[in-house]
């Protein structure tokens, strides 16, 4: 999952990028002002946008605005410094999907971006269940009927995204998109190695899962009992 | 509750009413004293007619006898005629008692069964012819009382007077009507001014002087101070809450960052050199936590005109003996951040602000200075003596203020650049403290900035030696 920090205070800013990498595993990118997380929000997909409502040049409320303007439905989490809850009422009706007051529990901030990205995807649990498969996205664990697989945090990063998504095929591109900030060397060679080994592994715990690969296209997870038809993606 | 409007109003209408009464009443008196007059010279006349109809007598005792058909008295008159002993030798017949006794010479009112009459009594002098005198008339004097009733003469003044009293009520209807259209107009101002007075509310600060007050000269002073007071109270009112939400809001992200980094350190477990990394920027943030606190309350205490401790006329401070003290202090900051500070002018410049107040000045001007210029840059640090001034001069070579930013430098919390000055931990206090100190010392402070070539701050503090030449 990829998230956007708007955030003018830089520590702060720093410290939620830290969190969210190191916690869920996210891909963060940070902007310090409106406008420019306006601009982010245009040139890459986000899971999540963090806003902050007292940012210079644009505030959070205008960014909200702006954003569902243009049907961006990406799902926004507001912090805020205000108790007031006129301005809270005002950014939910804007459009902003939930907020958060500073000063905030971190652990509290990272379950409720979850949730945001969990729900937005059609999802309302934190285990989400392929066939056989079962994946804990607070503890970040993949389970078979015989017990956990052993994951490395990038294969379970595309399995992660991917569960959410079953059944449909998903292009590197979004892959890439989705899972790898600015600070990362983007390459799609990248994805293959990591997509093949987490293959590998859903086929040796043989859970009747399997990780299909379309070239030039994408991946897409399904049953092994299901046919390998592309055209079989609902 | 009095109401000016009635009170006027009753007023007004009474003394309207006693006019009108005394004009009625003056009226009727003078008509009744013409009236009056009228009626005495008509007793004379018709007293006159009575002593030449009464020139001869009949009988031999003298009685006098009225020819009809010489002299008409009117049905009412009644007359009595006495000789000069005393006797009564002639009345109107059946006169009242009272119109017949003589009260001596002149006229009188005289009073019958409940009516009124005007009585005359007067000498005469009767020529009588007798037989014996052989023609030659004999004169006998008599004493005449001749008696008018005087009911006509009320009815006449009233029909005359009435007039006067209708047309004068007319009046005073006609008037009072005009009087209250036109208090109601004359003071619907106050009206307007106090329903627009009574809105004001400590929720709703606002106060719009109605142009109906403000067009009236007694009103217009009242209305003005209103607008004005009300409008400084909900100015001063606006600062402060912008301030204590602004000062909230640089608390919380303040605290939010203290608290993420020990959160964010407890994340997971971690070996002793990310442990101790982790504690030391903790300690950082919190010492800008403790450092934002104290600008705060800074920036709070100078506002408020609350200026370090109450500074007597005589107290003075070397305004150029506080620069090179602080100057001293800072040179390890100034070092870090690259920048040199070249200082000149005066040998002594007195000024009448406390030495703590002007470090903080001197201190916030320089910092804010380091902050704009570029590595290796140069601030000039002047303090000049002109009449009756202190001159301090803070001139930096660095990246300038925005013509856009320039009007609001001296706002609390205003930063021109959030991220970069937070980096280098300004909190936008510092301008504005000094503004406060500056005014509370009677001074100016101004700013000048181009872009890319700095920024001058121009201070100037009244100085001591002015005060006493003064």
């Amino acid at each position: 999952m990829r998230v956007l920090v708007v955030e003018d205070e830089p520590r702060l800013a720093e410290n939620i990028a830290q969190a969210m990498r190191e916690g869920p595993g996210f891909a963060v990118d940070v902007s310090h002002d409106g406008e420019e997380g306006l601009l982010f929000c245009a040139t890459n997909e986000y899971d999540l946008v963090l806003l902050d409502l007292m940012i210079p040049r644009l505030d959070g409320a205008e960014v909200v605005r702006r954003l569902r303007a243009r049907s961006d439905q990406t799902p926004i989490l507001v912090l805020t410094a205000k108790s007031d809850a006129a301005v809270t009422v005002n950014l939910l009706d804007l459009g902003a999907d939930d907020y958060l007051r500073k000063p905030f529990d971190l652990g509290e901030l990272i379950a409720r971006a979850r949730a945001l990205i969990r729900r937005s995807k059609g999802v309302t649990q934190s285990v989400l269940t392929f066939g056989a498969l079962e994946l804990n996205t607070a503890a970040r664990t993949a389970y078979s009927e015989d017990g956990e697989i052993d994951l490395s945090p990038t294969e379970y990063r595309i399995l992660e995204y991917l569960m959410h998504r079953p059944r449909i095929i998903v292009s590197k591109r979004e892959l890439l998109e989705h899972l790898y900030d600015f600070t990362w060397e983007r390459h799609s060679n990248v994805i293959e190695a990591h997509a093949s080994n987490l293959r590998r592994k859903l086929r040796t715990a043989g859970i009747g899962t399997n990780l299909e690969s379309f070239r030039g296209r994408g991946y897409r997870l399904a049953l092994t009992t299901s046919t390998l038809s592309p055209e079989d993606n609902r | 509750m009095h109401s000016l409007r009635r009170q006027v109003i009753v007023g007004i209408l009474s003394l309207e009413l006693l006019c009108a009464a005394t004009f009625a009443g003056l009226a009727l008196f003078h008509e009744w004293d013409i009236r009056m007059h009228a009626l005495d010279a008509t007793i004379r006349g018709r007293s006159d007619s009575l002593l030449g109809s009464i020139q001869d007598a009949e009988d031999p005792d003298d009685n006098v006898t009225i020819d009809p058909a010489e002299l008409v008295i009117p049905r009412e008159d009644v007359y009595a005629v006495y000789t000069g002993d005393g006797r009564l030798i002639g009345s109107t017949p059946g006169a009242p008692e009272e119109l017949v006794a003589r009260r001596g010479e002149g006229i009188t009112s005289r009073n019958v069964h409940g009516h009124s009459y005007r009585t005359l009594e007067r000498k005469g002098m009767r020529v009588i012819d007798r037989p014996e005198t052989g023609g030659a008339g004999i004169q006998r004097p008599v004493t005449i009382l001749y008696s008018v009733p005087t009911r006509h003469l009320w009815h006449e003044v009233r029909e005359a007077a009435s007039f006067d009293v209708g047309a004068s009520a007319l009046l005073l209807l006609f008037t009072s009507l005009v009087i209250i259209i036109l208090l109601r107009r004359a003071l619907s101002p106050i009206q307007d001014l106090s329903a627009e007075a009574s809105s004001i509310s400590l929720h709703s600060l606002s106060f719009r002087a109605p142009p109906s007050a403000l067009r009236m000269t007694e009103l217009r002073p009242l209305a003005e101070t209103l607008s004005a007071v009300i409008g400084s109270l909900k100015r001063s009112l606006d600062q402060q809450n912008r301030f204590l939400g602004d000062a909230a809001h640089e608390l919380k992200t303040a605290v939010s960052i203290v608290q993420s980094s020990i959160q964010l350190l407890l994340m997971r477990s971690r070996n002793p050199a990310e442990y101790t990394s982790g504690l030391e920027t903790i300690l950082s943030d919190n010492l800008r936590v403790n450092e934002l606190v104290n600008r705060m309350l800074d920036a709070a205490r100078f506002t408020e005109g609350k200026t370090e401790k109450a500074i007597d006329a005589d107290h003075s401070t070397d305004l150029v003996e506080v620069s090179q003290l602080v100057l001293q202090r800072l040179q390890p900051i100034l070092a870090a951040q690259k920048v040199r500070v070249v200082m000149q002018g005066e040998l002594h410049a007195l000024v009448r602000s406390s030495a703590a107040d002007l470090d903080v000045l001197v201190s916030n001007l320089l910092i804010n200075a380091a902050q704009h210029s570029r590595d290796g840059g140069l601030i000039g640090l002047t303090v000049e003596s002109t009449s009756g001034f202190a001159l301090l001069t803070v001139q930096d070579h660095g990246y300038g203020i925005s013509p856009e930013a320039l009007p609001h430098v001296f706002e609390r919390f205003y930063r021109e650049d959030v991220s970069r000055s937070r980096e280098t931990g300004g909190a936008g206090l510092g301008l504005s403290i000094c503004k406060a100190i500056v005014e509370a010392a009677s001074g100016t402070i101004e700013i000048e900035s181009t872009v890319g070539f700095g920024t001058t701050v121009r201070v100037r503090l009244p100085s001591t030696t002015a005060f006493s030449l003064a």
